[in-house]
């Protein structure tokens, strides 16, 4: 799950597992989320992407409508909607135990689940958060513990193709070096998230 | 990322053989792969493949079922509106089936079709923006194995994947266990399956093989059938 | 999105093979599918599969006002969440009648059997109260939901540490107590069928839920379908497969809390994680698979058994067919040949293993680097809880009621006593009882006087 190397730039390792669920059309089960999604009817012209978090712990709040917003619109960025129309894609989120680095966690975790229900998509999108502590350093996906010593979070979602950002979510206050930093330091790991995308499927090859 | 055939894509991947193939050739993009300015890329993950001599597409898991037309599917009928039937083939909407779509079947003489009865048809018109609609005779007028299926038997479902690879003639299940357990199938492209074996004990045991197979490689099922083989002769 | 409609086929085929006695996973028909209960890195979160059904439950916890009628009790609340990702067409916002059942019946079940102490969730009275929140969310659905819920909501709660509060500082324990309630539903009246899956549940003709406690007690019961009413009998027998069920549970449940507790204790990951095997392409979904292919082999076997008596120990349809029959007293019977098919059935899900297990994976190799962090985690999470008193071994804390309990497997009215006795002295809430009868009455009235003798 981490990686305790002394620079602090490594991502925590990333567990994902396909079909855990059999009623919806692509599942996935990662470390802390699991998805599902379910193509429906829709009166629209191309396909209407919705996302659905429920938290562990009571009725979802604006903070959660929030996330289902973001992530909604950064899945629909990507997703070929054109290709299905008056179809909803929707996107169901269950948080499973947070461990630091929802958001994040939420939207690879959306990535996969639509991987698996083999949607059409232009690119994949990979997710890294991280954190800038009270000394100023910028660390790579702080766990719980870590966050307590950062005043600042600051969330990047990547494309697969340029590495071109498509979401960004940041809390507190940075300097725009910072900034630079954190997102340079972001898109290096992406490429790892990129990497366990391909090698998980590949892993899942065999039932092709 | 620059893929070529054999290798595990994901979106976003660019098949380079494609743009290399001579412009003057021609060349067939099946799913998951789509032109975009002077690259093919990829948009779903999966195996790429290729047929001579130029024929791509990308092998994807999948479990919803998108309606292509001239696709033989599996369906149940949910309603009857007029004269038109409804069935459930598990896309995202329900597809219809006119009342002449039978072989024989005109205004008079009606088909026998009940609610609940599961169908095995053809997709005549499969597009995007309409509902598909399916037709029960071929273009001779003819049954040629569509229609109602017998009120027994099993209906399941499975991923598409599966469906698949049963159906593939590499495949040893559906040969090697018809040899010994005779049984009357009626396989859709849309994942559902009608099965129907001698005895129920039959049926359950052949519904779970195919069921068993998502998972497992060709070799695999092989020894699958043959160890479910040797069993059924010893009891005999 | 409305449910999908069921064919002809299906609604007339899995009565037919029921009668016969044969199930779709080729399960018998009072076998249930594979429990698994796995905790998570939080305190009183718990995911449970019943075979494809799964279900995750979290406890929480707050302060709140008491009701004025009850100014020294806490307060338990259940909500279970069918969201879609259970099934399409679960709706959120928008119940179904199922779903407000199940709440309904939940809520029920753990409140009536006690198993909360409320009173202990008192920190003053009248004006402050624990409140204890159980949220169950289903995340697939393959029948029996209620059971697979219920079983959720209890782990939760008995994985569940409360802060303990005091006016001078704060302090962690965890004093809730539990007893265990199980609510196994059964429908088919003709056939008994336990733990049915989502397609025997539609085409049932009725449905038995019945909520019970490892020590027999009944917390609820629920009748419901079209079918013929159900005969005095049919209950009775219901109820004593149920507490036979109820027993299981709570001791598996009991098992996985150990294991969880030691491997907190020696600072080992736990949580979700730990129970997907990274080495194979299915671990959560891989049961289903197994069972599919291994019960298969299962049906050859007792075909064999039928035609050839003598071939070692495989269980005759004979076998089967004399289990269904049997009188309701004889639960031992039922168990029986159930246990002796178990070692069976593992040894063909090994050799089954190797198929469809995909072969390691080939990426990754840092295993060994995750655990550091995960344990700091652990000791946080303890630390902040408890500032002033050093972190006991949670084992200590466990206090599932009946604890010794494990030992009697045997069901009789007349063993009652001797349940009962076991269980007053691991549980050092309760004062020794005065009268231990069996009958079901008496000890409703016992209930009531142990709840005066907390009272003072």
């Amino acid at each position: 799950m981490a990686a305790m190397a002394e620079d602090q730039h490594v991502l925590r390792k990333m567990f994902c597992e396909f079909d855990v669920l059999s009623c919806p059309d692509g599942s996935a089960m990662k470390y802390r989320n699991r998805s599902c999604l379910r193509p429906n009817k829709l009166i629209i012209d191309k396909a209407c992407v919705e996302a659905v978090y429920r938290p562990k712990v009571g009725q979802p709040r604006v903070a959660d409508k929030t996330k289902e917003k973001m992530i909604g619109n950064t899945c629909s960025s990507a997703i070929l909607s054109t290709l299905y129309p008056r179809t909803s894609v929707s996107i169901i989120l269950q948080e499973m135990q947070n461990s630091g680095g929802l958001m994040a966690c939420a939207i690879n975790a959306a990535y996969l689940a639509l991987i698996r229900s083999g949607i059409a998509m232009k690119f994949l999108v990979a997710a890294v958060t991280c954190g800038i502590t009270k000394d100023d350093k910028v660390i790579l996906d702080p766990d719980l513990n870590k966050v307590k010593d950062c005043h600042t979070e600051l969330m990047f979602a990547f494309d697969s193709i340029d590495f071109n950002i498509v979401a960004v979510d940041s809390s507190g206050q940075y300097t725009e070096e910072q900034y630079q930093k954190a997102l340079s330091l972001c898109k290096e790991a992406s490429n790892e998230i990129f990497d366990f995308y391909r090698n998980l499927v590949k892993k899942y090859a065999c039932c092709i | 990322m620059k893929v070529k055939v054999g290798d595990v894509v994901v979106p976003g991947d660019i098949a380079e053989e494609i743009s290399r193939v001579k412009s003057e050739t021609k060349c067939v993009l099946g799913p998951g792969l789509r032109r975009f300015s002077e690259n093919v890329i990829v948009c779903k993950s999966g195996i790429f493949r290729k047929k001579n001599p130029n024929t791509y597409w990308v092998d994807s898991h999948q479990r919803k079922y998108i309606p292509v037309r001239g696709e033989s599917v599996v369906g149940v009928v949910v309603n009857k509106s007029g004269d038109i039937f409804k069935v459930d083939i598990g896309a995202s909407e329900l597809a219809s089936l006119a009342y002449t779509s039978f072989e024989g079947a005109t205004k008079k003489n009606r088909p026998d079709v009940k609610l609940g009865d599961v169908l095995y048809a053809k997709l005549k018109i499969a597009s995007l923006d309409m509902e598909p609609e399916l037709e029960c005779v071929d273009s001779k007028g003819k049954q040629s194995g569509m229609g109602v299926v017998a009120d027994d038997g099993f209906l399941f479902t499975c991923s598409i994947n599966v469906v698949r690879k049963i159906l593939s003639p590499k495949c040893p299940l559906l040969k090697t266990l018809g040899k010994e357990i005779p049984h009357e199938i009626a396989v859709g492209m849309n994942g559902k399956v009608w099965l129907k074996a001698r005895s129920i004990k039959e049926t359950i045991a052949l519904a779970n093989a195919i069921l068993a197979t998502e998972y497992i490689t060709n070799e695999e099922t092989n020894a699958m059938c043959c160890r479910i083989i040797e069993a059924l002769q010893e009891v005999n | 999105m409305k449910e999908t409609v069921l064919s002809t086929c299906e609604k007339e085929f899995v009565p037919k093979a029921i009668s016969e006695g044969r199930r779709l996973d080729s399960r018998n028909l009072l076998e249930y599918r594979k429990l698994q209960i796995v905790y998570g890195g939080d305190w009183g979160c718990c995911m449970v599969s019943l075979g494809k059904t799964k279900v995750l439950a979290q406890a929480s916890c707050e302060i709140q006002q008491p009701k004025s009628t009850r100014p020294n009790e806490g307060i338990l609340f259940v909500n279970v969440e069918f969201s879609p990702m259970g099934a399409p067409h679960f709706e959120i916002g928008r119940p179904t009648d199922a779903a407000v059942q199940c709440n309904r019946l939940l809520e029920k079940c753990l409140k009536e059997s006690r198993c909360v102490d409320l009173e202990s969730l008192c920190i003053v009275a009248d004006e402050k109260v624990w409140q204890v929140r159980v949220d169950v969310s289903i995340l697939n659905h393959d029948g029996a939901l209620v059971d697979a819920a219920s079983i959720a909501a209890l782990a939760a709660l008995a994985h569940f540490r409360r802060p303990d509060v005091t006016l001078d500082g704060e302090e962690r324990s965890s004093r809730a107590r539990f007893s265990s309630s199980f609510t196994p539903s059964s429908p088919y009246l003709k056939n008994v069928v336990v733990d049915p899956a989502v397609l025997e549940e539609r085409t049932a003709e009725a449905q038995i839920v019945v909520g019970i406690n490892a020590y027999r007690e009944l917390t609820a019961l629920h009748l419901g379908g079209t079918g013929s009413p159900a005969t005095n009998q049919l209950v009775m027998h219901c109820a004593s497969l149920a507490a036979v069920r109820a027993m299981e549970v709570v001791r598996m449940m009991k098992d996985e809390l150990a294991k969880d507790a030691e491997a907190r204790v020696q600072k080992s990951p736990v949580g979700f994680v730990q129970s997907m095997d990274l080495e194979k392409v299915t671990t959560l979904s891989h049961e289903a698979m197994v069972t599919a292919l291994g019960q298969l082999n299962m049906n050859v076997k007792m075909e064999e058994g039928g035609g050839d008596a003598a071939s070692e120990g495989s269980v005759g349809e004979s076998a089967v067919n004399d289990m269904i029959v049997e009188s309701v007293g004889e639960n031992s019977a039922e168990l029986v040949p159930e246990n002796d098919r178990r070692p069976k059935l593992d040894a063909v899900a090994l050799c089954v293993d190797t198929i469809g297990s995909g072969g390691p994976s080939t990426w990754g190799g840092k295993e060994e680097d995750e655990e550091p962090s995960s344990e700091e985690e652990e000791v946080q999470v303890v630390a902040q809880l408890s500032p002033s008193s050093k972190p006991k071994p949670p084992v200590e804390e466990i206090e599932l009621s009946e604890s010794e309990e494990e030992e009697i497997h045997t069901l009789q009215p007349e063993e009652m006593n001797l349940d009962k006795g076991l269980e007053d002295q691991s549980d050092d809430e309760i004062m020794v009882s005065k009268q231990n009868t069996a009958q079901k009455k008496g000890r409703k009235k016992r209930k009531k006087k142990n709840g005066d003798n907390i009272c003072k």
